[in-house]
């Protein structure tokens, strides 16, 4: 038999439903749900509680995959036998948006990339899944900067584009082609009024954004480095809490805490690990008492210089995938975009354009 | 080899923390395991500080002279004085009125100044003994207790790094109460309790004191900026610091 993958399917609306019921034979189902106000990623029982409906959840799906809090592994310290406790779970994560596909995308780069990928990490990755959906941004967003608005690579298996009653499927993978296989009944092939709708939707989203919501981040690596004394820093820091909510929200932050934990009679050791932020001074500390950065600033920077300074040199693309997670769920109101901007913008008030003229009409 | 002995004391206080440790049942009989009780008050009715305890615990503020006496015996006994919950760890809800002088603090309450033994203002443990560890908390957290007991008895320093509130807040996908416009203080409280209050809809109340690096700044403009002014910000603030908070908001340069 003549196998061949295909691109693009067309499923409608009305069939969704259906369609959710089906993925639970490849794993558990986990999918965007509502409570009160805010959405998160949820594992799925009845289907019709799935809400796609949503611009972001409070927490992204790198917890299906990267859990929060995690035991690597047990031992005794008498024996000094090792115990794995881990054991990944298959897995369908239903309804995410672009943003978080690159996230997750971002975080394959850094845990898979080189000759010693994280075998955790590849196991449960391997072990899931990702189908995602197509989003209107709000206010926070600024994905169409990061170049991320769209998902491309291979870290996806199936993407839904909203086309009015239908949805326009994009098949990314072999697994993907897989589920739609397993589920034809659900599908249309495209018609040729899918296809320039499709077309239209997609090219309509970078109108969607609003100038002033959105930074500028041409050569943002270097001026970042270039600016690295500038006063913005200790500006924006001011306003600070160091509570992490920044780095706990961002789908890319991956940091984490390891401790041994001893049961009470000290026979089992447990090496338990947290994901935790570069924003909490403990942080930094190190033996002797070192702490690498030192004060409330050098933490703020931090955070900015590793997402786009530090991922670039590492995995050669920004660690940012412009959410809007870490601006939207801020205590204190701080803006990333508006730190950006400030940092591009950087001396802007006393020229107002004028040199650009002169360099671009000589 | 024998059993390591601890003990777990009370000076002034509600007895909060040591019912958050008989309720946690299933720790409390894994702890009489391996550990023997020498000193537990409220849990038993035989006690004993004249042998030598490896973990003191102590709950409570040091308020009167009795309290002081106590706790020096508890120091003099105790390999590991370890200070549980916020009265102990600083001051707690009694030390709100540490500006008031005490005698009339005594006289609004009591109709006299006329006391059987001397009353002190409230001062957390280590303004009189040395204090080897802190749980702060109100109540101190049943888990971190158990946690931090075995980290203790198997001769480790306990590790709960001091982050805010908001972490484990986040953590339990909560809405972020500040945002939603309510007097919250999980940004600059240390975590450690999972967050409940924010998850039941509250803002924090700070009963566990500041994390690593608290922005009183920030969050006296933050709560100013949710109608929440002077005297009345002062009195939500001080709750749960009040016996150190003037003292902060003055380092952290805010004028009220």
């Amino acid at each position: 038999m003549e196998f061949q993958l295909e691109t693009a399917k067309i499923i409608p609306k009305e069939n969704l439903g259906e369609f959710l019921e089906g993925l639970k034979s490849f794993g558990r189902l986990v999918a965007p749900v509502k409570k009160k106000e805010k959405f998160y990623f949820s594992e799925i029982d009845d289907v019709s509680k799935v809400d796609t409906d949503y611009i972001r959840t409070i927490l992204p799906p790198k917890k299906f995959i990267l859990e929060y809090l995690r035991e690597r592994f047990e031992y005794s310290p008498e024996k000094m036998e090792f115990l794995e406790t881990f054991k990944p779970q298959s897995q369908v994560v239903f309804g995410l948006h672009s943003c978080d596909l690159h996230g997750i995308a971002i975080l394959d780069a850094v845990y898979l990339k080189g000759e010693n990928p994280d075998p955790r990490y590849l196991a449960a990755r391997k072990e899931t899944v990702l189908i995602g959906i197509s989003c209107a941004p709000d206010e926070d967003c600024f994905c169409i900067s990061t170049g991320t608005a769209f998902p491309d690579g291979t870290s996806w298996d199936l993407f839904f584009t909203d086309i009015g009653d239908s949805y326009f499927i994009s098949i990314g993978s072999a697994k993907g082609d897989e589920i739609v296989h397993s589920l034809e009944q659900l599908f249309k092939e495209i018609s040729k009024r899918d296809l320039v709708l499709y077309k239209k939707v997609t090219a309509e989203k970078k109108y969607m954004f609003k100038d002033g919501n959105i930074p500028d981040i041409e050569r943002i690596s270097q001026v970042i480095e270039l600016e690295f004394d500038s006063e913005i820093w200790d500006e924006e820091a001011k306003r600070c809490f160091s509570c992490g909510t920044c780095t706990n929200t961002c789908p890319t932050c991956f940091c984490y805490t390891s401790v041994d934990v001893p049961s009470l009679d000290g026979s089992v050791v447990k090496r338990v690990e947290f994901i935790t932020s570069c924003q909490y001074p403990y942080y930094s500390l190190v033996a002797g008492g070192h702490w690498f950065h030192e004060n409330l600033k050098e933490r703020f920077r931090n955070r900015y210089y590793h997402k786009y300074v530090g991922y670039p040199y590492q995995i050669e693309r920004f660690g940012c995938v412009g959410c809007g997670r870490c601006q939207h769920e801020c205590p204190a109101g701080i803006r990333i975009v508006d730190t950006l901007k400030k940092l591009r913008g950087a001396g802007d008030e006393e020229k107002s354009g004028k040199a650009t003229d002169n360099i671009h009409s000589a | 080899m024998a059993k390591p002995k601890i003990g777990i004391m009370y000076l002034t206080s509600c007895s909060g923390c040591q019912c958050e440790i008989l309720n946690y049942e299933s720790a409390l009989l894994k702890l009489l395991d391996i550990a023997e009780i020498k000193y537990f008050p409220i849990g038993s009715s035989a006690n004993t500080l004249d042998e030598e305890l490896d973990v003191l615990f102590v709950e409570g503020s040091v308020s009167t002279e009795l309290d002081e006496k106590m706790v020096k015996k508890g120091r003099e006994a105790a390999k590991l004085l370890v200070a549980i919950g916020t009265c102990a760890s600083f001051g707690g809800v009694q030390a709100n009125n540490n500006d008031v002088p005490v005698e009339e603090l005594l006289e609004t309450t009591y109709g006299t100044i006329d006391m059987p033994f001397k009353i002190t203002k409230a001062r957390p443990l280590e303004e009189v003994v040395k204090v080897d560890y802190k749980l702060s908390g109100c109540p101190v957290e049943g888990k971190q207790f158990v946690q931090a007991s075995a980290f203790l008895l198997n001769g480790i320093q306990p590790f709960f790094p001091k982050m805010a509130v908001c972490y484990e807040c986040k953590l339990s996908e909560t809405e972020c109460r500040t945002l939603q416009g309510l007097w919250c203080l999980g940004p600059i409280t240390n975590a450690g309790c999972g967050a409940p209050c924010t998850s039941k809809g509250l803002g924090c109340q700070g009963c566990r004191g500041d994390h690593d690096d608290p922005n009183y700044m920030e969050m006296v403009e933050v709560l100013t900026e949710r109608a929440l002014k002077d005297k009345d910000l002062i009195n939500f603030m001080k709750a749960f610091r009040g016996n150190y908070l003037k003292e902060k908001l003055k380092d952290a340069g805010v004028e009220l």
